[in-house]
């Protein structure tokens, strides 16, 4: 699904965030990408959704090397992911029904369709009854939540997620992270930056650990279940 | 091996191309779904066209500041036009009767004189010519002078003869006129050729000069538009800039971001055209009953000209056209800046 073949990214400011990283995730897996702060794991992140480009390597992504996708295919490609962001970057002159609606109408989608998808997204999230809210309205659980009921709006094969339980008290964090579990289980490909190891360490997904732009680890999930 | 294949599979589809009975198939699904982005395209157009519409109502103070600005650069070459169309019209209601006065040397006699108007017949423009014999060319000059009927002149016998010089004037232009009197010189027997200046000639060269100003006032305001349309369409991308990163991150195309500051600009053009029609309507109402009290003073049948449809079109459509040119302008450059 996702593959890394040797990439490294320096930002312009001469740091390098990604120093010679090979990683391949499967269709279907669930990994969480961890490290201290400053690590790249948002970085790696930014380099599978093009919002930044590898400085040298390669990505593949869905058996597609991304060098190939121009400028103007980004849109298309940010299409097949679902994204979620650490700061959710909902847009709060917006219902909540709207925000979770945005990415199929900028999709295309026929509006009953997206009437659809959209009210089932947030049914997932269990805030169906607040979408006509604000999202400034909302706890910052809630907001998250409605974060990521618009990155599986379009039903994406691959949702990548940046610190989605960044600030969010351990109960809800479980939640939230309980939330990717059902999705993965229904063979969706999900990689979740996070560097909660309390809450890492409980669950049973592998784990790969960046320090300092490198792989120090990439452990396999335990298999004593 | 297997991996080998499998790359080879995603170079193959990154390139488009297709060799297996499958991938022609899947090609083919392509093919159909093509028309699909444009039903959304078109889609989209028209959502972006209502709702940029809305919100442009939807804040009715900084639209009228908007418009306002606009109207008044689109009203200002608009009611230069229209003046320049009514003093046209007072033009031609004029009784145009431009007419060249010849003298000829006073050796010439009246006989040859005859001749003399013959060939000037034939020039470009001329309508009639009525010679005057020298007795008759007397009689006109005792007049003009004041002379009384007894009264000699000196040198009596050696009179010239005068040529009245009429042009047709539907036709002849006041440049046509002046060649028209070199081209006598040339022919020679002349003493002098005098063109008549009217102000009917001078109310001409008013027109000429309108028109030129159009042109150049009309230069300046569009520049005016497009820098006001371009600095708005600005200030809304920087306003929408979270937006714009949001929807370019899930997904939106440039094309899609683009499309609300295009419509945005039309309808700040439209709304300014319409606007610059009703404070021209309102200046030509202001000024249609001392126009026509002047007609009346003047014996003539004079109604201002107004906007007709035509040209309201043109004024709507070229105002809306540079809204849309402002915006695409400042769309291109501070869009491509909004990167995520
Ligand atoms: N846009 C950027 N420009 C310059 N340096 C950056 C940029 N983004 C990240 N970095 C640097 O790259 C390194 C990795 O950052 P990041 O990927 O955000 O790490 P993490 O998400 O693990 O905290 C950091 O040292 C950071 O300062
Ligand atoms: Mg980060």
């Amino acid at each position: 699904m996702i593959q890394f073949h040797n990439v490294y990214k320096s930002y312009p400011s001469g740091h390098d965030a990604l120093d010679g990283v090979s990683f391949r995730l499967s269709k279907g897996e669930m990994a969480f990408l961890t490290g201290h702060s400053g690590a790249g794991k948002s970085t790696f992140l930014k380099l599978i959704s093009l919002i930044e480009r590898p400085s040298k390597g390669q990505i593949l992504f869905e058996n597609v090397n991304l060098k190939s996708v121009s400028k103007r295919k980004i849109a298309y490609h940010r299409r097949k992911i679902g994204m979620i962001f650490q700061n959710n970057l909902l847009l709060d002159n917006r219902s909540v029904f709207d925000n979770v609606a945005l990415p199929l109408e900028v999709s295309g989608y026929r509006t009953i369709e997206v009437k659809k998808r959209a009210q089932a997204a947030l049914d997932k999230v269990g805030l169906l009854h607040y979408r006509r809210k604000l999202p400034s309205e909302l706890s910052s659980g809630e907001q998250q939540r409605v974060g990521i009921a618009r990155a599986i709006s379009t039903k994406p094969n691959v949702i990548l997620a940046d610190e989605p339980t960044g600030n969010l008290d351990p109960e809800l964090s479980s939640s939230i992270m309980h939330l990717f579990e059902q999705f993965n289980q229904v063979g969706v490909t999900v990689l979740i930056a996070s560097h909660d190891l309390n809450l890492i360490n409980t669950m049973p997904y592998r784990k790969v650990v960046l320090d300092q732009g490198r792989i120090a680890s990439n452990q396999a999930p335990l298999t004593n279940e | 091996m297997a991996k080998r294949a499998w790359t080879k599979q995603a170079v193959a589809n990154d390139l488009g191309i297709s060799s297996s009975k499958a991938n022609r198939k899947q090609a083919h699904k392509h093919r159909i779904s093509f028309l699909a982005p444009l039903t959304q395209v078109a889609k989209h157009n028209w959502r972006a066209f209502y709702q940029t519409l809305l919100g442009q109502i939807r804040k009715p103070f900084s639209t009228l500041l908007i418009s306002g600005i606009i109207g008044i650069a689109m009203a200002l070459p608009c009611g230069l036009y229209l003046l320049v169309i009514n003093l046209q019209a007072i033009e031609d209601q004029w009784p145009h009767e431009p007419q060249l006065t010849l003298f000829t040397h006073k050796k010439v006699s009246y006989f040859e004189a005859q001749n003399l108007a013959k060939k000037i017949n034939n020039l470009p423009g001329v309508k009639s010519i009525k010679v005057l014999s020298p007795g008759s060319a007397m009689e006109e000059y005792r007049h003009i002078v004041g002379l009384g009927k007894n009264e000699l002149l000196p040198e009596q016998k050696l009179l010239p003869s005068i040529l009245i010089i009429a042009f047709d004037s539907q036709s002849i232009k006041p440049d046509m006129i002046k060649r028209v009197k070199e081209k006598i010189e040339h022919l020679g027997q002349t003493e002098s050729v005098h063109l008549d200046q009217t102000a009917v000639e001078k109310l001409y060269k008013l027109i000429e000069i309108g028109e030129r100003s159009i042109l150049v006032i009309g230069t300046i305001f569009a520049v005016g538009v497009l820098l006001i349309v371009g600095g708005t369409i600005r200030l809304e991308i920087q306003s929408k800039h979270n937006e714009i990163l949001v929807i370019k991150l899930i997904g939106g195309t440039n094309a899609y971001v683009r499309r609300p500051f295009l419509y945005s600009g039309f309808w700040h053009g439209i709304f300014g055209g319409l606007l610059a029609w009703l404070l021209t309507l309102t200046a030509v109402m202001f000024l249609s009953n001392p126009v026509a009290d002047f007609a009346q003073l003047s014996n003539k049948i004079f109604n201002l000209v107004t906007l007709d449809m035509q040209s309201t079109g043109i004024l709507i459509g070229s105002s809306a056209l540079l809204g849309l040119l402002g915006s695409w302008f400042s769309v291109g450059r501070h869009l491509a800046k909004v990167e995520p």
